[in-house]
């Protein structure tokens, strides 16, 4: 038997621990620590702890926090929240800071636990070397003030990248190796109105108020950023967003919402490996920043296309409209071959 | 007009007139001499009243002396006395006239400075000599007698004053009416006065006598000289201001030595008579009389007659005048 | 008195004072009072002339004394009292008239002193004249004696009888004619007399004296007389009152036109006043009519507005009802944000537990199978036993093979780990039960009512409930108490021990202590929160217990919880206190009265 990959386990309560170790033990090595800080000690000494599972309320260090500073610290370690308690604040702050890859609900599932814990360590062995561009990423973020000619150099850098991914005998058109637009799915308009004025014409957007809209929209244009409401034109688009992960999971999506839940927002991310989750009205500044960073992300994404498995997503539960689920589908396969995906 | 003619149509015109008047008049006695005739409409309390402060010493200074002291009614209204005495014993300064029908004169006093019996009552009041005293003192007195203040509220509105003093005083003093035989004579009882009497009237008025002495008070209605027909003062002498008479009110020389004429009416109980008293007998004072009054000589035997005469003029108080005593 | 009505009242009773001027002015004029004057007037006239009647027929011996003479006087008297009375008022006014009455009264005076005068006058007069004749016959019968007593016959005494004879007979004549020439007759033979009386005997001079005296009498008096009865006749007695009555006919005309112009006067401004009068009743009434409209809208208006209020009623008392739909629901949505709140750190509570109970349980199921494969395969021994030997290779076979896997077992610690994981997850279990009893113990849901209960238990309650919010962060120091049994509502208290101790637990930052200390005194059990977290600014404090009152971020408090607390503490009939120093740290003490009446209908804020 090869050596065990590690896991890192967190708690404060010890007997969570004890429960997870046994779970766990026979497959990984499992580390444990009672305190946020005792595992980013573990996380800094240890090379390659491959899953960092974390419970969020723990005293002193929350979970959140504890996930964002482990990016930092081990950016190659994925990253898993047990959540039992819906804090959505906690929950938004793992999703924005701490970029989790998985919600655990309290209680769990042992199987699911195991499955999840599996798929993680695989994505951690397969990402591993590109996990170092993703802290060049965390470091070059651009400030404020910097403009964005910066994002501008990258998303060139973008084209070329596309143009060498594509493959040989796929000429993608003119058009498809344009700059990549964002779009934005609201069918209110400000958010729209807000973007292009951080924009200033420097990047393309597309404003869509429908679902049908943004599929449309999906199908013509090249998007790389999509900025959505969570109920648009009465419609649930978190359905929308799951399966736009699934079949296209370069696009990096941030959803600005006026409705709050705690378990949109858990599903948003297990199934939709959400890049950016915010309230509306956002201010202008963050959300700037938050385009700059998706940006930023889109085209390492696009440099290191194996980080994308990363991000990968569960199967969609509940389906609720499964037409759109087939036109969205349709939809996205003509994408693919315009993409040469 | 000359005064003749004045006189001359003014006296055909009161001829005239008199006829008529005269028809009118002859039911009454063409007589020099009145009766009396009592008086009907006197208000007995007052008159009863008047009488108690008639009587009442406390009108002097010192208590000692009344309105009767000097006019005494059972001696014929006066004292009796040349002149009388006054309070602390002071000699008055003329003779007492009577107060018996004093109402009928026309004025009150020798000299008739008083033209009613209520203003007389000040005289004798306020004179030192006399009772010496004042209305204020006297009503301080009077104020305290229970009685008085009560009857005085009876009979006046505003009780116990100096104006209802004299009031209720006069009022007593008009009840003081003498009828004598002679009145009755008058009105028809030719008995009532003897012949001797009757002679003595005519020759009282033969003599003239009855020019000054006439009227129902037989005197007592005018003023007249004493010494017409001879200086009576300068015979007697020692002029003293009372011998002034009627000038000393209206300081007038024809008033001079001019008296009142006293009624004749009680006059043999009033001596001594004249205003200086110096008549001491009736004889005296007729005899003075005649020789200055008339300028006559009368015979023993008038003077008899006459004397007679007025001694029948000497009447009786009436039964209200007299009260309870 | 406002200025205007002060105006109002001097200006009517200006206008009474005029009113009654003018009456009393037109009334002035007594019309009794003319008769009476004109009346008096003529009998001062008749009485004057019935004097002066009296006066000659004295003169004319007509009358025989002086009674008539003199007592007119006093008649006049009170007439001029009379008059002068009657005149009084009218004399001030009319100069004239005072002027004609003085002088009337001065003739009066004057004419009573003529007769004065007249009366001693004429009684000397009388006398005389009435003795003369008599002095006469006495002289010349004295002298006849005399001369019968002579033998000679003396031409003397004749001339002497002679002399007076004619003497008598002029004085006589004088008498009745008083001529002057033969006055001076008189006068000379009376000189004659005089000058020839010494020529005679005494007897006969004496009685000639008589004669001269008495004839000097007659001589002298007469013209008197005569002048003074002139005079007193021609007194202007009568023109006097004559002018009297013009005078005060003048001034009683005057009157009369000043009557009659007051009069006037008076009627129109009577009329004037009753026009004003009319003029205000018109006005009156108009405003009646305006007061009857207006008093008509009003009624209408008072109706409407009987609807208007009922309605505003009922609007106001559902506003009412709404707003105490929205506090009870403010209310409500306050507990349920505590007790969301509650339940949340509840549920994680349980959840933690239920977590890895079950993970633990379903493991050691897993692990299950292969330990009962053993088991079976042990089952297998007895009948391996009993086979051929070549089969029991089998058996050794499986004996290793339980050897291997209890040797893996104890290697791995696995037999170690299911007891661990057992034992874990009945620990776990009894957690779970203790705080579904707390949950009981807090909630007191079984007993909605007051019993006796002793504080301290329902404080431990509490602290079970609140332990997600109080462990790791917070030391809870308990200092309890002898407390005695009082009646309340736990359900209600524990909430506001819960909300004290979670709002302590909420200002201490990092880490602190919260000491909680029960005590009784004689009248209150005590429960006193303490904490050493950032304190409460002075100018906050007191508004603390105000509903809706929060420091907290918007969202994150409902801002009512201390004002419920204050409120269920205060329907015990206690107290809730704050000291608090900034940076220092909170004391809050709960009072409840040991012997207290609950209120038990205003119960609102029940759980």
């Amino acid at each position: 038997m090869n050596k065990k990959e590690k896991v890192l386990c967190v708690d404060d309560e010890i007997q969570i621990l004890i429960s997870l170790r046994a779970l766990l033990r026979s497959k990984y090595e499992i580390l444990i620590a009672t305190s946020g800080e005792e595992a980013l000690e573990i996380l800094r000494k240890e090379p390659s702890i491959r899953v960092l599972i974390s419970d969020q309320r723990m005293p002193k260090m929350l979970g959140a926090e504890l996930l964002r500073e482990a990016k930092k610290v081990a950016p190659g370690t994925m990253r898993l929240l047990l959540t039992g308690y819906s804090d959505l604040q906690s929950i938004i702050d793992s999703i924005n800071e701490g970029e989790v890859f998985r919600f655990i609900n309290k209680p769990w599932n042992n199987q699911e636990i195991r499955f999840i814990v599996d798929l993680a360590v695989n994505v951690a062995i397969e990402t591993e070397q590109a996990a170092g561009s993703m802290a060049d990423e965390s470091l070059t973020h651009p400030t404020q003030e910097e403009s964005f000619d910066l994002v501008q150099g990258q998303l060139d850098q973008q084209e070329t990248a596309a143009s060498t991914i594509a493959t040989s005998d796929h000429q993608p058109s003119k058009e498809a190796t344009r700059t990549a637009g964002i779009m934005v799915v609201d069918d209110d308009e400000g958010v729209a109105s807000t973007l292009m004025e951080i924009l200033n014409n420097t990047v393309p957007v597309y404003k869509a108020k429908t679902i049908n809209e943004a599929i449309d929209l999906l199908s013509n244009q090249q998007i790389s950023v999509i900025i959505s409401e969570t109920l648009v034109d009465s419609e649930d688009a978190t359905e929308f967003i799951k399966i736009l992960k699934q079949n296209y999971p370069s696009i990096i999506t941030i959803i600005l919402t006026q409705y709050h839940s705690a378990d949109t927002m858990i599903s948003l991310i297990n199934q939709g490996q959400i890049y950016r989750y915010s309230y509306k009205p956002i201010q202008k500044n963050q959300l700037s920043y938050y385009i700059r960073s998706a940006l930023t992300r889109h085209g390492t994404n696009l440099r290191k296309p194996e980080l994308l498995k990363r991000h990968q997503v569960e199967e969609i539960k509940d389906v609720k409209n499964p037409s759109l689920v087939g036109k969205l589908i349709g939809g996205l396969k003509s994408l693919r071959s315009k993409m040469g995906f | 007009m000359t005064i003749h003619q004045v006189f001359a149509t003014v006296c055909s015109l009161i001829l005239l007139t008199l006829s008529g008047g005269m028809i009118a008049k002859s039911a009454e006695i063409n007589e020099p001499i009145q009766p009396l005739k009592l008086r009907q409409d006197l208000n007995l309390e007052k008159v009863n009243l008047g009488r108690s402060l008639f009587n009442d010493k406390r009108l002097s200074r010192d208590n000692s002396i009344s309105c009767a002291s000097c006019h005494d009614i059972n001696k014929g209204g006066v004292d009796q006395l040349p002149v009388s005495k006054g309070v602390g014993g002071a000699l008055g300064t003329i003779n007492t006239p009577t107060v018996l029908n004093s109402s009928l004169n026309f004025r009150q006093f020798w000299d008739g400075r008083a033209a009613s019996l209520e203003e007389q009552i000040d005289g004798p009041i306020h004179l030192k000599h006399e009772m010496d005293s004042d209305w204020p003192t006297i009503l301080t007195k009077l104020q305290q007698d229970q009685a008085y203040a009560d009857l005085f509220k009876k009979l006046y509105k505003n009780g116990l004053q100096s104006e209802n003093i004299k009031d209720t005083i006069s009022e007593y003093e008009r009840s003081l009416i003498t009828l004598s035989r002679f009145d009755r004579y008058l009105l028809g009882q030719k008995d009532a006065i003897k012949e001797n009497e009757i002679k003595g009237y005519e020759l009282f008025k033969r003599y003239g006598c009855v020019a000054c002495h006439q009227g129902v008070n037989i005197g007592g209605n005018m003023y007249q000289l004493f010494g017409v027909m001879g200086d009576y003062f300068k015979d007697r002498g020692n002029i003293t201001t009372a011998d002034l008479g009627h000038f000393n009110v209206s300081k007038d020389e024809r008033d001079r030595h001019k008296f009142k004429v006293p009624s004749l009416r009680n006059v043999a109980l009033t001596a001594p008579y004249f205003h200086d008293g110096s008549a001491k007998t009736l004889r005296d004072a007729v005899r003075i009389m005649a020789k200055y009054q008339l300028g006559r000589n009368m015979p023993e035997k008038d003077e008899e007659l006459i004397i007679q005469f007025l001694q029948s003029l000497s009447g009786e108080l009436p039964v209200q005048a007299k009260g309870e005593q | 008195m406002s200025l205007r009505s002060l105006t109002n009242l001097m200006l009517g009773l200006i206008m009474i004072g005029i009113l009654v001027f003018l009456y009393t002015k037109v009334q002035s004029l007594n019309v009794e009072d003319h008769y009476q004057i004109t009346d008096t007037l003529r009998q001062h006239s008749s009485l004057n002339f019935r004097w002066n009647e009296d006066v000659l027929k004295t003169k004319l011996s007509l009358s025989s004394n002086y009674d008539g003479v003199t007592s007119p006087l006093v008649t006049l008297r009170s007439l001029q009292t009379k008059l002068t009375d009657k005149l009084s008022n009218l004399i001030v006014e009319s100069a004239p008239l005072k002027a004609s009455v003085d002088s009337y009264n001065k003739s009066i005076e004057e004419k009573n002193k003529l007769i004065e005068q007249f009366k001693g006058q004429n009684a000397i007069f009388d006398n005389s004249l009435r003795y003369i004749s008599t002095a006469v016959d006495d002289l010349i019968t004295e002298v006849e004696v005399q001369s019968a007593n002579t033998t000679k016959s003396n031409p003397a005494f004749v001339a002497l009888k002679n002399t007076a004879q004619t003497l008598l007979r002029e004085l006589l004549e004088y008498n009745q004619v008083a001529q002057t020439d033969l006055a001076g007759s008189i006068n000379k033979r009376l000189i004659a007399f005089e000058n020839q009386k010494i020529l005679y005997p005494d007897i006969i001079s004496n009685k000639l004296d008589t004669v001269i005296r008495h004839a000097s009498v007659i001589l002298k008096r007469k013209p008197e007389i005569d002048a003074l009865l002139a005079t007193i006749v021609g007194l202007p007695i009568a023109s006097s009152i004559e002018n009297i009555e013009n005078t005060y006919t003048a001034v009683y005309d005057g009157r009369l036109r000043d009557k009659d112009f007051y009069f006037t006067i008076l009627i129109a401004y009577a009329s004037g006043l009753l026009f004003l009068i009319a003029l205000i009743g018109y006005r009156l009434r108009n405003s009646y009519r305006e007061l009857n409209v207006v008093n008509k809208q009003l009624t209408v208006a008072n109706e409407t507005l009987e609807d208007r209020v009922v309605q505003r009623t009922k609007e106001l008392s559902n506003a009412y009802n709404e707003l105490k739909q929205s506090q009870a629901q403010l209310i409500q949505s306050e507990k349920m944000a505590s007790l969301g709140q509650m339940v949340a750190g509840v549920a994680h509570e349980i959840n933690t537990p239920l977590a890895y109970c079950h993970s633990n349980i379903d493991l050691v199921k897993e692990q299950l199978p292969e330990i009962i494969g053993l088991f079976k395969e042990f089952a297998n021994f007895p009948s391996l036993l009993d086979a051929p030997t070549a089969e029991q290779q089998n058996l050794k076979e499986g004996i290793v093979t339980i050897q291997d896997a209890i040797l893996t077992f104890e290697r791995e610690g696995s037999f170690d780990e299911i007891n661990l994981l057992l034992e874990g997850s009945l620990s776990g279990l009894d957690q779970i039960s203790d705080m579904v009893k707390s949950l009981k113990d807090f909630s007191r849901l079984d007993q909605h009512k007051v019993e006796n209960f002793d504080l301290n238990r329902g404080l431990d309650s509490v602290l079970v409930i609140a332990n997600n919010v109080l462990k790791n962060k917070v030391e809870v120091i308990k200092e309890y108490g002898q407390l005695p049994k009082i009646s309340y509502s736990p359900s209600q208290l524990n909430q506001v021990f819960l909300n004290l101790i979670v709002n302590a637990s909420q200002a201490i930052e990092n880490s602190g202590i919260i000491r909680l200390r029960t005590l009784a005194d004689h009248h209150f059990v005590n429960v006193i929160v303490e904490d050493n977290g950032k304190g409460i600014p002075e100018d906050i404090l007191p508004r603390i217990f105000d509903p809706f009152f929060t420091t907290k971020e918007i969202g994150k408090g409902t801002g009512l919880g201390l004002s419920i607390a204050y409120k269920i503490v205060q329907q015990h009939g206690g107290k809730i206190t704050v000291h608090s120093e900034v940076n220092k740290g909170t004391q809050f003490t709960v009072s409840i009265p040991i012997s207290q009446r609950m209120d038990l209908q205003n119960l609102e804020v029940a759980a």
